[in-house]
């Protein structure tokens, strides 16, 4: 169990006291002990509860970019391949009180030409919908999509929701160096927004942190804790102020760790504009049609802001509906998501179904 | 000049008659109201390197309608600052353009005692000039504190250059305002190009993220636990999500290359921000952030983003009465010795 074992270097330390990492990957193999499922109540009433942000792994994909899950010095845990790990992945949940995820995986395929690109996603979406059948109680999980090439992309949503029965679709924050807002990706935008399914949006490694390497080098991570929730912060941003929202009202869109910052500091886009009018010349069809910050009470995101200050200040911003438990699993950034919403002040027991997994359910046809 | 609109109907200089002068009370007592983030220029000092100005609002000349923009807005005291654009000048240039504009911001201090304080600029590229600067700033000119950018010409401030700099300002006792100008590093990608102005509404809170991320994670906070540091725009994103940055060192302790002695959120509680948020929900989760006692006053004069900085204090949930003074100028009062 050396993999398990490397997976435990990585994470010990992170984790020391928290749950899901702790003895039970040790004492993973034949016969574990099954510790008790976690059963969520709000006002003396079960809720289900749902994790929309959750991280997994293809390896069978990944091989076509020659990437392995564990090569050395890979800072991928193990426990993201869901189809083998999948009792580990469920035990963790189960101690969490987490029923089900919804799980995506981070594009790492934006450079592929159409026809690996195709393969790539072929493979990773039948894998995903055997997971889901395998567990189907347990997960859901968001379709894979080639977004470089835009059509493509739009017929993988489709095949992945109508033939495999996955929910919506993961993407990055940018393609490429692009941004999502950009009218080449309309057809994929267009083909969301027929079919009401959720994207889900997650910075990528690759995006704006790359642009900036020197700014956010040194001690404390910054191509992490700013580099990821800024990737968000842009992309929202430009789906916002360049019509994107105007065009495709009805898309529905989850921008993980809670929309990066823009929802937590959300007034200085509405100011910018009537400051220095000359820069606001209108997006691709012109003026946006609302203020900034209302269009951010449309969109949803997850719960990662870690604290319930955090959790409070973000249902201010956008309203407790568009709020929705993530985790970041298998990252142990958190294993209190749960808490975090059962603790935020000022929510009324309504809010938090759903918020623990009530607007997930509805977002992606999860049925009661 | 789209910028400065709003002083447009209210004359052109010092001897245009004034409107009223707001007074602004708190249960009943007159409450002395201080502006930490308040913008000038000095264009003889701007002509040495051949800088353009951005605004007419921001001369001198024009502070006729700065005083009335703070009667209507019910600003007693500005405290004065010049965005740095001297980071790449050599040392002469450097030492002459400072020269030059503290003793203007001096004269214009001396002309309104009662209306105007200002920080020192100073030439932080040439850290042991910009030591003497600030000191002299301080001693002779009567400046009470310098106003830095988010970065000096690519270089954070957390870089040990600076650390003389930082000493100083300790040793001091006075306070340092610190104003992003933008992600200049992010522009030639291109991510803040289109509508929106997010060179700016972007840039500038990203700037000062990374500014403050750098100060807290590389030690200099620690190295120099005495500073006393204003961060304009309510400290950009940091301070309003904070946990983030706590929660990295254990999801990531491998990544965490040096030793800091607190969590990054409690260095928060001991810097200072102004309240350029916009609305009562950003200052209130602000205040619960940072605390109360953190938050001066600031409204970015002249550029327009907010004529209601006052108004925003006092419409704030949450806040006693005493936190409402302590922001509309009490702790600025404190901070920057005004009597």
């Amino acid at each position: 169990m050396t993999t398990r074992r490397r997976f435990l270097t990585i994470g010990a330390g992170a984790v020391a006291g928290l749950a899901f990492v702790s003895c039970d990957l040790l004492a993973a193999a034949p016969a574990r002990g099954q510790s008790p499922r976690r059963e969520v109540a709000v006002g003396g009433r079960r809720a289900r509860t749902i994790d929309v942000h959750a991280h997994c792994a293809v390896p069978e994909a990944m091989a076509l970019l020659n990437l392995k899950l564990l090569e050395p010095g890979s800072s991928l845990p193990p426990i993201l391949e869901a189809a083998t790990q999948a009792q580990d992945r469920l035990r963790a949940m189960d101690e969490q009180g987490i029923d089900m995820e919804a799980l995506s995986i981070n594009p790492y395929w934006y450079k592929a030409d159409r026809d690996l690109a195709a393969q790539i996603i072929r493979i990773q979406n039948e894998k995903l919908a055997q997971i889901c059948a395998a567990h189907p109680d347990r997960f859901v999980a968001f379709a894979s999509v080639a977004m470089q090439h835009p059509d493509l992309a739009a017929q993988q949503l489709e095949e992945g929701v109508k033939k495999l029965g996955l929910r919506g679709a993961a993407i990055g924050g940018s393609v490429n160096g692009e941004e999502i807002s950009d009218p080449k990706y309309h057809p994929f935008w267009a083909k969301a927004e027929q079919l009401g399914a959720l994207v889900f949006i997650h910075p990528q490694g690759a995006g704006v942190a790359a642009d900036i390497p020197r700014r956010l080098k040194g001690n404390g991570y910054l191509e992490n804790v700013i580099g990821n929730p800024l990737e968000t912060t842009i992309a929202l941003s430009h789906l916002i102020f360049e019509g994107t929202l105007d065009r495709f009202p009805g898309l529905q869109i989850c921008a993980a760790h809670a929309g990066g910052y823009l929802p937590s500091y959300a007034g200085r886009s509405d100011r910018g504009c009537p400051t220095r009018p000359s820069a606001c010349p209108g997006g691709t069809y012109g003026p946006i049609k609302k203020k900034p910050s209302e269009y951010l009470r449309q969109m949803y995101y997850d719960t990662m802001v870690f604290s319930p200050e955090g959790v409070r200040h973000l249902a201010a911003e956008v309203g407790a509906s568009q709020l929705m438990v993530g985790t970041d699993f298998p990252y142990p950034w958190t294993t209190t998501a749960v808490d975090l919403i059962l603790e935020t002040p000022g929510l009324s027991d309504a809010d938090k179904v759903a918020m623990l997994g009530g607007t997930a359910m509805r977002l992606l046809a999860i049925k009661a | 000049m789209a910028e400065a609109a709003f002083v447009a109907c209210s004359g052109t200089g010092a001897g245009a008659p004034r409107g009223r002068r707001r007074e602004v009370v708190v249960s009943g007592r007159r409450v002395k109201t201080v502006d930490v983030h308040a913008h000038c220029a000095v264009p003889e000092a701007m002509a040495l390197v051949g800088r353009q100005l951005e605004a007419e609002a921001l001369l001198k000349s024009r502070m006729g309608d700065r005083l009335q923009a703070m009667d209507e807005q019910g600003i007693d005291v500005e405290a004065l600052s010049i965005n740095p654009y001297w980071y790449t000048a050599d040392r002469d240039v450097a030492a002459k353009l400072i020269q030059i504009q503290n003793e203007a911001l001096a004269e214009i201090c001396a002309t309104e005692p009662d209306r105007f304080v200002a920080f020192a600029t100073i030439a932080l590229q040439h850290p042991d000039l910009a030591v003497q600067q600030l000191e002299q700033g301080v001693r002779r000119y009567g400046l009470r504190g310098a106003g830095t950018g988010g970065s000096v010409a690519g270089l954070e401030l957390s870089d040990p250059k600076f650390h003389p700099f930082w000493a100083k300002a300790e040793a001091l006792g006075v306070l340092v305002f610190i104003h992003p100008l933008g992600t200049a590093e992010l522009e030639p990608s291109g991510r803040l190009a289109g509508n929106g102005l997010l060179t700016n509404t972007i840039g500038n809170p990203l700037e000062t993220t990374i500014a403050l991320s750098h100060l807290i994670f590389e030690g200099t906070l620690d190295r120099f636990p005495g500073l006393k540091i204003c961060a304009a725009h309510g400290g950009g994103y940091l301070p309003s999500y904070a946990a983030r940055s706590d929660a990295v060192m254990t999801t990531f302790p491998k990544r965490m290359t040096g030793t800091i002695a607190k969590k990054p959120t409690e260095y928060l509680r001991q810097l200072y921000f102004d309240s350029i948020v916009f609305t009562p929900e950003a200052l209130r989760h602000l205040a619960a952030e940072a605390g109360p006692g953190q938050i001066v006053m600031g409204t970015d004069y002249p550029f327009p983003w907010t004529h209601t900085s006052v108004d925003h204090i006092l419409n704030t949930p949450g806040l006693s009465d005493a936190d409402k003074i302590a922001m509309l100028g009490g702790t600025a009062m404190q901070l920057l010795k005004i009597a």
